[in-house]
């Protein structure tokens, strides 16, 4: 690419260095697996680059590959919503090598079991820790139904933890 | 409260991540990826252009010197050429004379006309088109036998007006054709079909769906041009000639590429895996294609491939790892029918596996790259010996 050789290119380089992991991380929560999420944040940043020039001049053009991460995995999920009908369940997820402690073991648990878009809600929300109304446009989603999904989801969390099946998942985890 | 817990226990989960060892690296690669799908795309958009050039001429059957249109079946910019002329569409089967005070250009399934007169051409709502498209049973005299092969035909590729007039009618040399015609406030349409049936290459297996394939002549004018329009309706449908595909036994063109959600849709890919008693582990992997509503019979250009990594996403050390498969196949000539031909089955076989941790399989190409889970590994048999991943079988 000429990375290595423009300014433009070591510039590129340093927003790579400096996002690439928070982008991951942000993949992995939106879909548990971090194969996955190599790909999103690998795809956000290949097309970061295809903008850069214009991206560049932004003031924060680690938001704008986060959308663009966004956006992919929001169309892996219309394609999974095919998909999954048909692997029904052959994928597992990656368990979480993190010392989470028991109760963020049990915590992680039910985020993962929560609907795609609850999910995503909570993520954006409580580890991108964005305003409602920022998440809402991100997925495109009106400012009503984002805040519906959060409190939807919170609600569950609130309520698996306290389940008996959670319980179960527990001793499990210990 | 639950909000701070969620937020500390997401901040941990994402914190955990494998190591991120030539995450740049594998950044160039990617990139050099896509760049290298963008030109082949283009390069190969451009095979049925350059093959139809080359190929056609020798195909027809008229002798004349007269200019020719060429339809490609990709998109691009408008080309209008003034009539007479010849425009040739080998992908659509036909081949029509356009005459003096019209110019057509090609548009992906046919062609479009408008008149040189500027005064005519005000008349018209949009240009005429030329085209192909299905038409249900209910229009086709010769229907009841239809779709014995569960071939189907796609939802959005027809209508049926019932509201509006129809009428069936026989041109003096003997062709058939149907015809409805109505008014939206100021404009007269009318859509004129005449069966254009599809003939499959020899020895492929012919969805019974595709005799129901037929030419289309569509417009909207102001009444007052109607009988222009009308006239040169009829002349196109009159004196189309049946080429390639709509000739039975007829020379084949190239087929273009297939274009996801234009001329195919790539609807899923399964996996399973099974040790095989008592070492090799087998694996399938099934990706399932199928035809968009426009029928496009294309080529799956893939690749689609499939990788072993370990539990951090890095490739294993096997011989054969990972296996790619390019081209995929042809796509059936239909959106779909019975018997799942549109599948691919790759079967593979990984024998010798000596390393330690968790192994998985990664796979690419359409709908999308994705991982699975953990899957048991083969036996180690003999660590001498490198590990080795073939190809067993390949279905299409």
């Amino acid at each position: 690419m000429g990375a290595g050789v423009t300014g433009s290119g070591r510039e590129f380089r340093e927003f790579f260095a400096a996002e690439y992991g928070r982008l991951r991380g942000l993949g992995f929560l939106l879909t548990g697996d971090w194969a996955q999420a190599e790909e999103l944040a690998q795809d956000a940043l290949v097309r970061t680059y295809r903008a850069w020039p214009r991206v560049r001049r932004h003031e924060r053009p680690g938001a704008y590959a986060r959308k663009v991460l966004i956006n992919r995995h929001r169309s892996l999920l219309r394609r999974a919503a095919v998909e999954a009908r048909h692997l029904r369940g052959r994928r597992v997820e990656e368990a979480v090598e993190a010392d989470l402690g028991t109760d963020g073991l049990v915590l992680w648990s039910a985020v993962r079991r929560l609907p795609a878009r609850q999910r995503a809600v909570l993520v954006l929300r409580y580890h991108e820790d964005l305003p409602e109304a920022e998440v809402a446009r991100l997925l495109g989603l009106p400012l009503g139904t984002v805040k519906s999904l959060a409190h939807r989801g919170l609600a569950r969390l609130r309520g698996e933890l306290g389940s008996p099946a959670m319980e179960e998942t527990r001793g499990t985890g210990r | 409260m639950i909000e701070d817990r969620l937020a500390q226990t997401l901040d941990r989960a994402a914190a955990a991540a494998p190591p991120e060892d030539g995450a740049f690296d594998r950044f160039l690669r990617h990139r050099a990826r896509r760049s290298r799908r963008l030109a082949t795309a283009t390069a190969l958009a451009l095979v049925p252009v350059v093959a139809a050039a080359v190929i056609l001429p020798r195909l027809g059957q008229d002798p004349d010197r007269r200019p020719r249109l060429y339809v490609s079946g990709v998109a691009g910019p408008e080309r209008w050429q003034r009539g007479p002329l010849v425009a040739v569409a080998p992908q659509e089967g036909f081949e029509v004379e356009v005459p003096a005070g019209w110019e057509a250009t090609p548009t992906w399934k046919g062609i479009a006309l408008r008149p040189v007169s500027p005064q005519l051409g005000r008349l018209l709502k949009v240009p005429v088109a030329l085209d192909t498209t299905y038409l249900e049973a209910f229009y086709q005299p010769s229907s009841k036998d239809l779709y014995k092969d569960n071939s189907q035909l796609p939802q959005t590729a027809l209508s049926r007006p019932r509201s509006d007039p129809q009428t069936r009618g026989r041109f003096p040399e003997g062709r058939g054709w149907f015809r409805t015609d109505g008014q939206d406030g100021r404009w007269w349409f009318t859509r004129w079909y005449v069966s254009w049936p599809y003939h499959c290459q020899a020895g492929r297996r012919c969805p019974d769906v595709l005799a129901m394939r037929a030419l289309r002549v569509a417009f909207q004018a102001d009444p007052a041009a109607v009988p222009q329009v009308t006239t040169l309706a009829e002349g196109l449908l009159r004196s189309a000639r049946p080429i390639t595909n709509a000739v039975a036994g007829g020379p084949q063109v190239p087929r273009p590429d297939c274009l996801e959600g234009r001329s195919m849709t790539a609807q899923r890919v399964a996996y399973s895996s099974r040790p095989a008693p008592p070492r090799p582990l087998v694996i399938h992997f099934y990706w399932t294609f199928s035809g968009t509503a426009n029928m496009v019979p294309c080529t799956i250009r893939g690749p689609l491939g499939v990788e072993l990594i370990d539990g951090s996403g890095r490739r294993l050390e096997v011989q054969g790892n990972p296996l790619a498969l390019a081209p995929v196949g042809d796509l059936p000539e239909s959106q779909r029918w019975s018997g799942e031909a549109s599948t691919v089955e790759l079967t593979l076989k990984w024998i010798n596996w000596c390393g330690q941790g968790p192994t998985r399989l990664r796979w690419i190409g359409e709908p999308g790259s994705g991982a699975s889970g953990p899957i048991r590994p083969p036996r180690c048999t003999d660590p001498s010996k490198p590990a080795r991943l073939s190809v067993e079988r390949i279905r299409r």
